[in-house]
């Protein structure tokens, strides 16, 4: 493959080929920073013998600075002085040697900046180039892959184990270097001084680089299976997150817990092997490197004695070699490192490199709009197997005229749906080949089959996004519409993209390609979104959902006012039909009686969540606002008096009967803590605040016309009104952002679309109400316009974390839409709609069949794998196959279309 | 209406006039009280019942479609419990019910039912004998026609 694709075997070799420039520059920085470094230690010294402690004459001068060259002979020999220097008396030399050693410090701090910076940006540059090839592995895994893959473990893969990877990059090359140099000078001082002592430091030195690493290989070892057993855990770990439903249903939370806690205990035990063993190596080797002096002092002291060696070579000595342990321990653990880094790299290396990856060249970035790929289909003699060799589909051979509606038949596993996955090179087959007039499927680069087929099974995964964004996902291949940028960052942006190998495109771009939904642009899109989701049905759930999803944080304009546009035609319209009595309005001087007494109280409602949280009850402001109204203590009475017949009707049932979900304004497991309540309340004992609260609670949760216990009357209606007055101006703190007020010129953003427009609440009492009322919006929301509006509001619906807020239904009708969408040549659909009754699956394949006009796609060719074998009379041709193999000669139920 | 007139009214309908107060209260609770405008159907003949209903203000007509068109079998009054039989053996509504005034009534929902009946054995022996006299009653409706058709059928 390309050198921009390789993932070497060694990883010297990877960063090699990744850093090569910038190492070398690492290497030019270091080099220049040597000099500097050994100045700084050498300074020391020139300051201590000159001024400091050298024999100084009253008077007496020194020249510092004076710099000259020296010149070859053919220019006359020589010096060329560049500066004739400074004379300074003591004091003079002192306080410049001083600042001469302070700039050097500097500088040398900062290079060590510059340098750590530059490793650190190298390494980042290598990490995000290592994960960016992984990724791009896995989007390039042969289909065969994935029934082997774990998908938790590959993100750990890519997440976790690459991190050490990419910090070692900086590293790699430039820290043995200047280490192994600091570690030479020390030795070759060493030499200097004393030939046999040397000879001796060197043999240590030797020791310890050979042995230590040896010791280590069993680390390595360790160091891998610790690797392995965590990857399986994280592997283990998501499949229970998906198998919870399984595990719940079958009482195995325990065997799952067992399981689990026999992997922690396998990983406790090598983390454990890998600590001691480690902890060992280390003990060794810092006592070999201590042992040295030992030597030196008594081998060095011997001859000193016998008078082969002065004293201060052998303090010399003693000295150089305490500089030779640092740089050898930091070598020893930057070699421990790569030993780390290095099992890593090949673990991870194992699962991304394989001989049937999927070439890069199929999946290239496309600007160019593929061919149409509307001639005839020929599948000659297409095989498929699975991975132990069994036929699933025997060598079949079939054409697909242009424009043809083909419904394959058979039962589950009969062979049509291998025939639909290897038509969209979802399964690589075994034999034979497909073409498209003439071209082979198998050498098509991606953008062509990719933009030009159509496809949807049962079972598709959705990620988390919106529904809007799941519709046109088929049409993002490239950025459409590039927005040019020039500023600061998007240059730098551009510039690490680069530098790490990734792919330049900009996803803030529009993706999408209008052209292949047959619009003109971004404003005719919501039209055709709608025409689609008409013909899987799903447009009306679409509309629901923006009708009762939250609103979004923030509106278009002018879509506030048309709301409240909404709001007036709605009372209007209700009013016209003479149905006003099955509504009642939020009126800020009106007690609302399908509300509750706490809605009631503050003109608003509450976030369920910020109940749960802690109760509106408890809060300081509602409190407060009790106290000053009297309310207090009739809603305590009134509280007290909800527990008692609460507890009277449902006090003797079991906690676990299922009545008891009946009683909607306390929790069954509330029922024993109320209990105790009455009873500690009772007569005239002290009230404690909890109690009181807790039934307050109970009181603000009230609907009369719902639990009718008849405890509202109308001057404690009018009192709870006449305290609205206390949260008119501005919640407190702890109501902020948990309670929201109804405005009758404004909008409520906790509240629904629906709720914005009803603004009031459905009588319940009168058994047509619902249905009316939802007649009387749908008719508001078409007159007003704002049906637009609502539909948008759903098509930005998130679906969740796959596509779980939806049912399964609605799945599969929404990635049919999906398929529809981008108007492929070929649609080949493997059961999609499994989901559904088969009423609804014939109307919409019919409908399906039928939009091919609307549409404008009138030759698209049709390939329906059938759930029901009885819808297949809506098609142009049935294909049945059993077994395996296709039944009898090509279709009896029609004959075939003419072919050109 | 509220939880205390509801129950007065439960305790003069046969059904469940032996049932012990507290059991009539918690019947009242989990059941909800429904408003139908005059002409509103309560349900419908064919459709699959979720709900009885205990009438407690207004009158209804129950109603069988037949070849011939709609003709009423019987006519409702307060106190008078309609669709107990579709919620106890899940068949479709057997005939359709019209409000032929303002109507209230007492929906009980087919789960609450049945939870009552399987807890409460007294209960179910009230729901019991109440439908065994109506099958009795039936029964005889059943021979008088049988005579009636008998009796006519053969001078012709």
């Amino acid at each position: 493959m390309t050198s921009s694709d390789e993932l070497d075997e060694s990883i010297f070799r990877y960063v090699w080929r990744y850093t090569r420039s910038q190492q070398l520059w690492l290497f030019g920085v270091l080099a220049m920073s040597l000099p500097l470094y050994y100045l700084t230690l050498d300074l020391p010294k020139r300051i201590v013998n000159g001024p400091i402690s050298g024999d100084w004459q009253p008077g007496q001068t020194q020249t510092l600075f004076g710099f000259s060259l020296p010149l070859p002979g053919f220019l006359g020999g020589g010096e060329l002085r560049i500066s004739d220097g400074v004379d300074l008396d003591r004091f003079g030399v002192l306080i410049a040697l001083s600042l001469t050693f302070l700039f050097f410090v500097i500088v040398n701090g900062l290079f060590k900046f510059y340098l750590s910076t530059y490793k650190g940006k190298l390494g980042e540059r290598l990490l995000r180039r290592l994960r960016f090839q992984l990724v791009d592995r896995v989007l390039r895994f042969p289909s065969g892959r994935f029934k082997q893959v774990r998908g938790s473990e590959i993100a750990s893969m890519i997440k976790d184990e690459t991190e050490p990877v990419g910090g070692f990059g900086g590293s790699a090359f430039a820290d043995p270097a200047l280490l192994l140099s600091q570690a030479l000078t020390a030795l070759f001082f060493i030499v200097l001084q004393n030939f046999w002592l040397g000879l001796v430091a060197g043999g240590i030195v030797l020791f310890q680089i050979i042995l230590i690493p040896r010791m280590r290989r069993r680390l390595i070892v360790l160091a891998r299976s610790r690797q392995l057993t965590a990857r399986l855990l994280s592997g283990r770990i998501g499949e229970v997150v998906e198998a919870i439903p399984s595990i719940r249903t079958n009482d195995t939370s325990n065997w799952e817990r067992a399981e689990l806690g026999d992997r922690l205990g396998r990983i406790l035990k090598i983390r454990y092997d890998f600590y001691q063993w480690k902890f060992f190596v280390n003990f060794l080797n810092n006592l070999i490197a201590q042992m040295t002096p030992f030597i030196f002092y008594l081998g060095g002291g011997y001859l000193v004695i016998t008078g082969r060696l002065d004293i201060g070579q052998l303090v010399a000595v003693i000295a150089a070699y305490k500089d030779l342990p640092a740089p050898l321990k930091e070598l020893i653990a930057w070699d421990q490192n790569r030993v780390d880094v290095q099992s890593k790299y090949a673990q991870i290396r194992e699962q991304f490199v394989m001989p049937d990856l999927v070439p890069a060249d199929l999946q290239k970035v496309s600007f160019d709009a593929a061919p149409k790929l509307d001639g005839e289909v020929t599948v000659s003699g297409l095989k498929v197997s699975d991975d132990s060799g069994n036929e699933l589909l025997y060598p079949t051979t079939l054409r697909l005229a242009p424009g043809e509606t083909v419904a394959v038949v058979g039962p589950p596993g009969g062979g049509g749906e291998y025939l639909a996955d290897a038509l969209v090179r979802l399964i690589q087959p075994a034999g034979g080949r497909i073409a498209f007039a003439g071209s082979a499927l198998e050498s098509m680069p991606d953008a062509i089959p990719g933009r030009r087929l159509g496809y949807s099974a049962s079972s598709l995964y959705l990620p988390q996004m919106s529904v809007r964004d799941v519709l046109t996902y088929g049409l993002k291949h490239v950025p459409t519409r590039h927005v040019e940028r020039t500023d600061r960052a998007e240059i730098m942006r551009l510039e690490e993209a680069r530098l790490s190998g990734n792919l330049d495109l900009d996803i803030r771009d529009d993706w999408i390609d209008y052209e292949a939904a047959g619009v003109g642009g971004p404003q005719d899109l919501p039209a055709r979104l709608a025409e689609v989701l008409d013909i899987v049905e799903l447009k009306s759930d679409i509309a629901r959902l923006g009708l009762r999803g939250k609103l979004p944080e923030r509106l278009a304009d002018g879509v506030p006012d048309r709301i409240l546009d909404a709001r007036a035609r709605f009372r209007q319209l209700l009013i016209e039909g003479g149905d006003e009595d099955y509504f009642e309005s939020f009126d800020k001087s009106r007690y609302s009686d399908y509300a509750t007494v706490f809605e009631n109280l503050v003109f608003g409602t509450a976030d369920p969540d910020a109940e749960v949280e802690a109760p509106m009850a408890g809060r300081a402001s509602v409190q407060a606002a009790l106290r000053a109204t009297g309310l207090d203590e009739r809603l305590y009475l009134m509280g007290r008096q909800i527990a008692e017949t609460l507890i009277e009707i449902f006090g003797d049932l079991a906690a676990d009967n299922p009545l008891l979900d009946d009683i909607e304004l306390m929790s069954p497991d509330d029922v024993e803590l109320y209990r105790a309540a009455l009873r500690r309340t009772d007569g005239e004992g002290k009230r404690d605040d909890k109690d009181r609260q807790a039934f307050q609670r109970l009181a603000f949760g009230y609907v009369e016309p719902r639990h009718r216990l008849g405890l509202l009357d109308d001057a404690l209606r009018n009192q709870v009104v006449s305290a609205r007055d206390h949260f008119a101006d501005d919640l407190g703190p702890d109501l902020s952002t948990s309670v929201f007020r109804h405005d009758a010129a404004g909008i409520n953003r906790a509240a629904s679309l629906q709720d914005n427009i009803l603004f009031g609440r459905i009588v319940t009492r009168y058994a047509e109400a619902s249905g009316r009322i939802n007649q009387v919006l749908s008719a508001t929301l078409h007159e007003t316009g704002l049906f637009e509006v609502v539909f948008d509001l759903g098509l930005g619906f998130d679906i969740g974390s796959g596509a779980k807020r939806l049912s399964s239904g609605q799945q599969q009708k929404l990635t049919l839409g999906r398929a529809l969408v981008k108007r492929p040549d070929l649609l080949v659909l493997n059961r999609p709609l499994s989901a559904l009754d088969g009423d609804t699956q014939r109307r919409i394949a019919a409908e399906i069949i039928r939009s091919r006009q609307s549409l404008d796609t009138p030759r698209q060719t049709i390939l329906w794998v059938l759930a029901h074998a009885d819808h297949a009379d809506l098609f142009d041709r049935v294909i049945e196959f059993r077994e395996g193999r296709m039944q009898g000669q090509e279709s009896e139920a029609s004959p075939p279309q003419e072919v050109m | 209406m509220l939880l205390k007139s509801e129950i007065d009214l439960l305790r003069a309908v046969p059904l469940f006039a032996g049932i012990e107060p507290s059991r009539l209260k918690l019947i009242a609770y989990t059941a909800e009280t429904v408003t139908y405008r005059q002409g509103q159907v309560l349900c419908r003949q064919g459709e699959t019942g979720d709900a009885a209903f205990v009438l407690m203000e207004g009158e209804a007509d129950v109603s069988i479609a037949a070849e011939t068109g709609d003709f009423v079998v019987a006519s409702l009054k307060t106190g008078d419990v309609v669709g107990e039989i579709s919620i106890l053996c899940d068949v479709p509504r057997t005939a359709t019910v019209t409000a032929t005034t303002k109507l209230s009534a007492l929906r009980v929902r087919k789960e609450a039912f049945l939870q009552l009946v399987r807890q409460f054995p007294e209960i179910a022996t009230e729901v019991m004998r109440g439908l065994a006299e109506r099958l009795s009653h039936t029964n005889e409706e059943l021979v008088r026609a049988r005579n009636l058709a008998a009796g006519q059928g053969r001078p012709r």
